[in-house]
């Protein structure tokens, strides 16, 4: 048994801690949430020379060759610094996806435009209405004429869609068994019949509606009505990389808020001397320990090809209630200070909300869990 | 016991309702705002608690707590906090330490709603230890003069006048030879800096630079301000109750509407249960938040000491909105962090500014913990750890 990090992972964190504490401050956060695009394309090409987007895809695609542990490593250390950026929709959801599902050339082609920084690919997958994990109920349609696909329906809560290069969109082909009858189309931008809304939510999110009436898809990927499986793994694998996210995030909450009531004096003392509030602080540590190891276990089992669902729920539902909590506490601890929009906080505030509701709450994942044991 | 309201209660309720509802416009727009609240004005419903004699209605803190609540519900157009730290600050000081012409000159200003003022307490090395400030007013025949920084003074940008609390004795320490001052906003020497806080409002950093403020507007005694700021602490930690009921309650029943319809989109069976479970809890402790209002209430118009009863209902509405504003937010999914414009966005975007706004209450007129050790040591007289 071996707990420890490699050496490569354990530079990668410092390397990428580094970089992201110049490169990704909470000023530029709070520029760039602010901009249309709604992430810093600058950081961005960086973050694909330093082959960061690259970084699970096999070499033979211009990946890095890593693995998922490489990959959450990584991701908590973006969490850290509350880094806004499509890395989730295109690397992780696209890019894990045409990995497991694509052809060869399509690996190629795509992977290695993902890797290089060159596209942006966003997943286009929920609808008003549906769980994400069950499409059962989804309505958009792909249907066939002459021989091409053309996609009918309206995804929602579809990262950066208003700058993505390419959307692969979810849809039924034929009605068939829930999750058989599905497709996978990647549909270039500003295809024909296409409507793109943003819709702005109180996170770094950048959702989009999107709107397809009949638009031409440019490829298919994997065989329509087989792509449920492959799919669904990717979304599963999504769900471990929001909890590493969710507590690289924590963490820096509780060093902002360890390292303030260090020096911040009232009633002649510093007031992390305080108990109450030392009682909060190691609740939160203890927190954030649980979180990290549920989280690094469904990574492993990621990175080992072990079944995992049921320990990603099992981490979800952890960082999902105290990600949150631990905003609070630092709040509660560092006071009116924190509360303004100059202060880094109120980004981690959000966004820790945010991703509490991304892909299941607490709630959600307890059922799931609660069905593994029947 | 009689926990009814009396029959001039309930109908000075429904007056309240039937003025909003013909009053309301449904589009938000500042004239039409600035309309309504000159007619709450010329209603001189802010000075419901306030003596007649004074330009009030005298008709005590139940009517003034019904007034805040049935608006706050109905989403009237008005800024609760303006009223809540202008009476339960300002007007509550007067009435207690003022002058006679103090009085008869601010009350009925208060009462009809034309000025504000806000609290001019806090500065940065003076938060929950408020005895640390430093704000001078060196005392010059007729006049004080002033210098110092205060923080978090709402709305130093708008209203006439904050209270200022300085030390007016500069060898004094902590609680001794502080006094308050009405300071007219405008005076040369301050400058109002406003924040940008994460409720989205702009919160005023106040300088005061050799600002000079009359010694008819010292409020009480020199050397007393710390004794006048404990006496009102109770009004200082619960400045719009009524509104903030007025507003849980209104959620509450908006949210019960949304996810009676939204129930057919829940996937499962077990998160009804849970969502049914979740609100049944927020509508217990709305009832705990409703009662112990109004029992405030029923106190201050008794002349019974409020200290205990609003530590506790300042801990306990903290708890409970927070909790409430999270599970809310969090049953919505990502509909419930939408901004208001979306199709899509639950209860219209509601939560997305709410869960950001009600972090506030974390800090806000010192934070539960700091309350926590008052209630442990003051109230339930446990030793002081320091």
């Amino acid at each position: 048994m071996d707990f420890s990090l490699s050496e490569e992972q354990k530079m990668l964190i410092t390397s990428a801690r580094d970089i992201l504490q110049r490169e990704c401050p909470p000023s530029l956060i709070r520029q760039v949430l602010n901009e249309t695009k709604g992430y810093s394309t600058s950081l961005w090409e960086k973050m694909s020379a330093l082959g960061w987007l690259g970084l699970v895809f096999p070499s033979e695609y211009n990946g890095g060759g890593g693995n998922f542990m490489d990959l959450s490593v990584l991701l908590q250390e973006m969490g850290r610094a509350a880094l806004p950026s499509p890395f989730f929709t295109s690397v992780i959801m696209s890019g894990l996806y045409i990995l497991d599902a694509g052809s060869r050339e399509q690996k190629e082609r795509l992977l290695s435009g993902i890797a290089s920084g060159e596209i942006v690919i966003t997943l286009a997958i929920s609808e008003k209405g549906t769980d994400d994990f069950k499409p059962d109920d989804m309505k958009t349609v792909a249907a066939v004429d002459q021989d091409n696909y053309y996609i009918t329906g309206t995804k929602i809560f579809v990262p950066y869609a208003d700058s993505a290069d390419y959307f692969i969109c979810l849809a039924r082909i034929f009605n068939d068994d829930k999750d058989k009858g599905l497709g996978t189309f990647v549909i270039k931008k500003d295809s024909p019949g296409i409507k793109v809304d943003l819709l702005k939510t109180m996170g770094s999110d950048h959702y989009c509606r999107v709107e397809f009436k009949e638009t031409p898809v440019q490829e298919v990927i994997g065989t329509e009505g087989q792509i449920w499986h492959a799919l669904e793994k990717t979304l599963w694998k999504n769900v471990v990389a929001l909890c590493c996210d969710m507590v690289g995030g924590a963490q820096k909450v509780l060093d902002m808020t360890v390292e303030y009531s260090k020096s911040r004096v009232q009633f002649g003392r510093p007031i992390g001397s305080m108990q109450a509030l030392q009682h909060h602080c190691s609740d939160m540590a203890v927190a954030i320990e649980a979180m990290q190891s549920l989280t690094l276990e469904a990574a492993w089992r990621v990175s080992v090809d072990l079944p995992f669902y049921t320990e990603a729920s099992i981490a979800k539902s952890l960082v999902s209630e105290w990600y949150p909590r631990c905003t609070q506490l630092g709040m509660m601890i560092q006071g009116g200070v924190s509360f303004m929009e100059d202060h880094a906080l109120p980004l981690y505030y959000r966004r820790a909300k945010a991703l509490e509701v991304a892909f299941g709450n607490s709630d959600y994942h307890r059922e799931i869990i609660a069905e593994s044991l029947i | 016991m009689d926990l009814k309201f009396t029959r001039e209660q309930e109908s000075f309720r429904q007056e309240v309702i039937d003025f909003c509802h013909q009053n309301m416009e449904k589009r938000y727009t500042p004239e039409y705002a600035q309309a309504f609240r000159e007619k709450i004005s010329q209603k001189r419903w802010p000075g419901l608690s306030i003596p007649e004699k004074y330009g009030g209605l005298g008709r005590g803190a139940i009517h003034r707590v019904i007034f805040m609540e049935e608006t706050s519900y109905l989403r009237a157009p008005i800024v609760h906090y303006d009223y809540g730290v202008t009476i339960s600050l300002l007007g509550n000081m007067l009435l207690r330490h003022g002058t006679e012409e103090q009085k008869r000159e601010y009350l009925p200003l208060i009462a009809n709603g034309t000025i504000h003022c806000g609290q001019g307490y806090s500065e940065p090395e003076a938060g929950n230890d408020l005895a640390n400030i430093r704000t001078l007013a060196i005392r010059q025949d007729d006049h004080f003069i002033v210098n110092g920084q205060k923080m978090w003074v709402h709305d130093a940008r708008v209203y006439k006048y904050s209270l200022i609390m300085a030390r007016t004795d500069p060898q004094s320490e902590r609680e001794h030879g502080l006094i308050l001052l009405l300071m007219d906003n405008k005076s040369q020497g301050v400058t109002v800096i406003p924040q940008l806080a994460m409720n989205r409002q702009f919160t005023p950093q106040v300088f005061l630079d050799n600002v000079v403020v009359p010694v008819s507007n010292l409020i009480g005694e020199q050397g007393k301000g710390w004794q006048y700021y404990n006496e009102l602490k109770p009004f200082y930690w619960n400045k719009e109750q009524g509104a903030e009921i007025g507003m849980i309650r209104r959620l509450f029943d908006d949210a019960i509407l949304y996810l009676k319809d939204w129930q057919q989109h829940t996937t499962t069976r077990f998160q009804h249960e849970l969502i049914k479970q979740k609100m049944a809890e927020a509508m217990v402790d709305i009832n705990v938040l409703r009662h112990m209002v109004y029992r405030m209430a029923w106190m201050e118009e008794q002349g019974i000491d409020l200290f205990e009863i609003s530590a506790k209902l300042r801990v306990f509405h903290v708890e409970t909105w927070l909790k409430f504003t999270g599970i809310l937010t969090s049953i919505l999914g990502r509909e419930g962090i939408l901004e208001s414009g979306a199709a899509e966005a639950a209860l219209n975007g509601m939560m997305s500014r709410l869960y950001p706004a009600a972090a506030l209450q974390l800090m806000q007129r010192a934070g539960p913990s700091y309350i926590k050790n008052i209630i442990s040591t003051e109230i339930l007289g446990m030793p002081k750890p320091w």
